[in-house]
């Protein structure tokens, strides 16, 4: 198939639609596809007691990609396709994509992965992507911090920052909630093991407030934190404690960090009344959430949308007229007929918006 | 609300408030509907796609071994058939952005780009915006009669009127072409508004569209059928007149019916939600029939639902109806439905009507070099017998 790709790329692109041609295809193989990445699940099994591990065997279509990054799943849940990124830990030449997805109360993606798909399912894939990264040259000494299930990524990172340097200086500081919640404790724990110049710290809720983050707490392990490069990934919280500390000690230069969702968009922001008019749909109606796309949906009305934070592009539309503020970069958009991502917009003036 | 004092009027005024009211109801409508979308509607849209897909594909199959006439007559059916579902059913209310709500880009309105003679970006300006916005206003809405037909007594007459019952022959066979060069406006030649530059320039994408879809049916697929090129040409052929003049006569079903009325220009001043409704209950038209009929239209038997809920699933509009009759009623307001045959006849008795200067204020002279054909002759004779009665 793979050779044939270059030709089926031009047909695709000049004569013939693509689903069209993906719609052929899925009759021999569904894993046959022109352009989109596609996976088949080969493995599913229990890590803690809420999270589940899958690996996914990719079709040619699924770009390679370096540890500390994720890879997004769309599945169409009761009609609607959701996207949600997951943090790669399997090895990048293993040829396989492995995540470890823990159940969320609420979580749509997270709940069907753990209740519906078996062994030989079929999905398709997002883009791989992230800039959660060890830099090309390896800092003399690194820490690793990492929340419950925000392990995902420092695990990665660990595994290839030892098999970079077996002698590396590097911690790990992991918060979790108990014992049974340490996804990846094993495996740290055997790494630990070969690798003398590794320290591992867990650090347990169960066990009280000696079990939170503090600088106290912190110190009490990794005295030398400040003078360490630091990779940070775990609940709002946590990151929020950390920044903190990093700051007051004017270090934060050397915080590296991944954040998931929305919420790290700060939400304070003042509450406008300004007007979002739908032309396609003959709608009016207020800003009356933080992002034009929660006024939207608050008002009924259901546009298309994928990661919500600004990252995937799928909400994006034309923006006819009127001023947003971009809640990410903070950038001020004032040109007619733009492609503004509704997500992490907010308006500044009435706006006038092709859906 | 002002409309048109020729019109006949079968509905009641409604005070600002019975508006307001009547507004909020059919918003509260849209509401529950879009609430209640969900992994019904999804297959149901993925089921009409693949309809379109194995029927065009076997119908095009069929056409293959068209020296067959059985062959030959139920490829091109399939075909047609196809191109119908897929403008109408699947194109049209996909490029409304009615299926955006499921995150699936190959079912994405601002993307989609359907398989006929316009382009997508076209469309979705002439009609999505202008047609859906502007709906039966005069000088804005250019669906009332395309530029080329005359249908409604505000519009101006002029000499080339008269071939009215003409032009809309014309249109409704090569509908698919002349739908592709609606928003060049080429009669705006005639009034010097554009330049035959203009035109040319914003020529160049359509002409790009056109001869694709060209190329498709006459040229790649004749060839890919060696021997059997002339029974597919005049099978492909059959099946573009097919859809031509069915989706034709369904969208002039919709607009153009007898007690359709239209608006004029302020009417947009101050507009509100409630008046934007009524407006839409009152320039559209629907179509009475059943399963077949709905889906064969793509829904737009039920114009009205469409005008006043352009981005709900079509499928959706035969339930809705219920309600939305069932609210007119309570304000007084008239819904204008019927048969097909019905409705189509008004149509066609407005086509030959206005192509005469009825309606027309002032009595326009005509010019005497028209006046020598002995068939328009005789027409402005009759015109004139009857101004002077």
């Amino acid at each position: 198939m793979s050779a044939l790709n270059p030709i089926l790329h031009r047909v695709a692109e000049k004569f013939v639609k693509e689903d069209w041609l993906d719609f052929v295809f899925a009759h021999v193989d569904p894993m046959l596809t022109v352009n989109r990445p596609m996976a088949k699940i080969v493995s599913i099994s229990f890590e803690t007691d809420d999270i589940k591990r899958f690996v996914l065997e990719p079709n040619s279509n699924t770009g390679s990609f370096k540890p500390g990054q994720y890879v997004s799943l769309k599945v169409m849940i009761d009609g609607v396709y959701c996207e949600r990124s997951y943090s790669l830990v399997s090895d990048p030449k293993s040829g396989v994509l492995e995540i470890a997805v823990k159940r969320q109360p609420h979580g749509k993606l997270s709940n069907w992965l753990h209740d519906k798909v078996s062994v030989g399912d079929i999905i398709e894939l997002g883009s791989v992507d992230g800039d959660f990264l060890l830099p090309k040259e390896l800092p003399a000494k690194l820490l690793l911090i990492a929340g419950g299930s925000g392990v995902t990524p420092i695990y990665s990172l660990l595994v290839e920052a030892l098999a970079r340097k077996a002698d590396l200086d590097v911690s790990v500081v992991y918060y979790a909630n108990s014992k049974t919640d340490l996804a990846f404790g094993q495996e740290m724990l055997d790494l630990a093991e070969k690798h003398p110049s590794f320290k591992f710290y867990t650090s347990l809720a169960s066990d009280g407030k000696s079990g939170f983050f503090s600088e106290k707490q912190l110190s009490s392990v990794c005295s030398d934190y400040a003078e360490r490069v630091t990779y940070l990934c775990g609940p709002q919280g946590l990151m929020t404690a950390v920044n903190k500390v990093w700051d007051e000690k004017g270090v934060s230069e050397q915080l590296k960090q991944e954040v998931f969702g929305f919420s790290a968009i700060s939400s304070d922001v003042p509450l406008n009344e300004m007007s979002i008019t739908l032309r396609r749909s003959q709608q009016e109606l207020l800003n009356t959430k933080t992002s034009i796309l929660e006024s939207v949906e608050d008002a009924g009305e259901r546009p298309a949308f994928g990661c919500r934070s600004g990252i995937c592009k799928t909400c994006s539309c034309t923006k006819v007229s009127g001023v947003v503020r971009d809640l990410v970069t903070g950038a001020v958009n004032s040109e007619p007929n733009t492609q503004i991502r509704i997500c992490v917009s907010e308006p500044l003036s009435a706006v006038v918006l092709d859906m | 609300m002002n409309t048109n004092s020729t019109i006949s009027r079968k509905s009641r005024e409604m005070s600002v408030s019975e508006l307001e009211a009547f507004g909020t109801e059919l918003d509260e409508l849209r509401k529950s509907t879009m609430a209640s979308l969900g992994k019904k509607d999804a297959d149901y849209i993925y089921g009409v796609r693949d309809f379109v897909r194995y029927s065009e594909i076997a119908g095009r199959a069929s056409l293959m071994l068209g020296w067959l006439p059985p062959f030959w007559l139920a490829g091109s059916a399939m075909l047609g058939v196809s191109k119908i579902v897929e403008n109408m059913e699947l194109g049209h209310n996909v490029m409304h952005g009615q299926y955006d709500w499921m995150n699936d880009d190959t079912m994405r309105g601002s993307t989609y780009e359907w398989d006929t003679a316009c382009t997508a970006e076209n469309w979705r300006y002439t009609h999505n915006y202008i047609h859906h916005t502007y709906t039966n206003i005069h000088e804005m809405d250019h669906d009332m009669g395309y530029g080329a037909m005359r249908l409604f007594p505000e519009q101006e007459w002029s000499p080339r009127f008269l071939l009215n019952p003409l032009y809309a022959v014309g249109l409704v066979t090569s509908f698919q072409w002349t739908l592709a060069l609606q928003s060049l406006e080429f009669e705006k030649l005639l009034t010097k508004e554009k330049t035959v530059r203009e035109i040319a320039k914003e020529m160049k994408p359509v002409a790009s569209k056109m001869r694709k879809k060209f190329v498709k049916d006459y040229v790649f697929f004749p060839a890919l059928a060696g021997p059997a090129a002339l029974p597919v040409i005049t099978g492909n052929a059959t099946a573009n007149l097919m859809r031509n003049v069915w989706a034709s006569t369904v969208i002039f079903c919709g607009h153009f019916t007898e007690d359709v009325e239209t608006f004029s220009k302020d009417i947009l001043i101050n507009e509100t939600r409630g008046q934007w409704y009524l407006r839409q209950l009152h320039g559209s038209s629907n179509l009475k029939g059943g399963k077949t009929l709905n889906f064969m239209t793509g829904n737009l038997s039920h114009q009205i639902e469409h005008h006043m809920f352009p981005d709900v699933p079509g499928a959706r509009y035969e339930e809705m109806s219920i309600k939305v009759k069932e609210i007119c009623k309570r304000y007084g307001q008239h819904y204008n439905t019927g048969s097909f045959g019905k409705q189509l006849g008004t149509v066609v008795g407005r086509l030959f009507k206005y192509s005469l200067p009825y309606g027309q204020k002032a009595k326009l002279p005509i010019p005497k070099n028209i006046k020598s054909f002995p068939m328009i002759k005789k027409l402005s004779e009759s015109f004139e017998a009857e101004i002077a009665a």
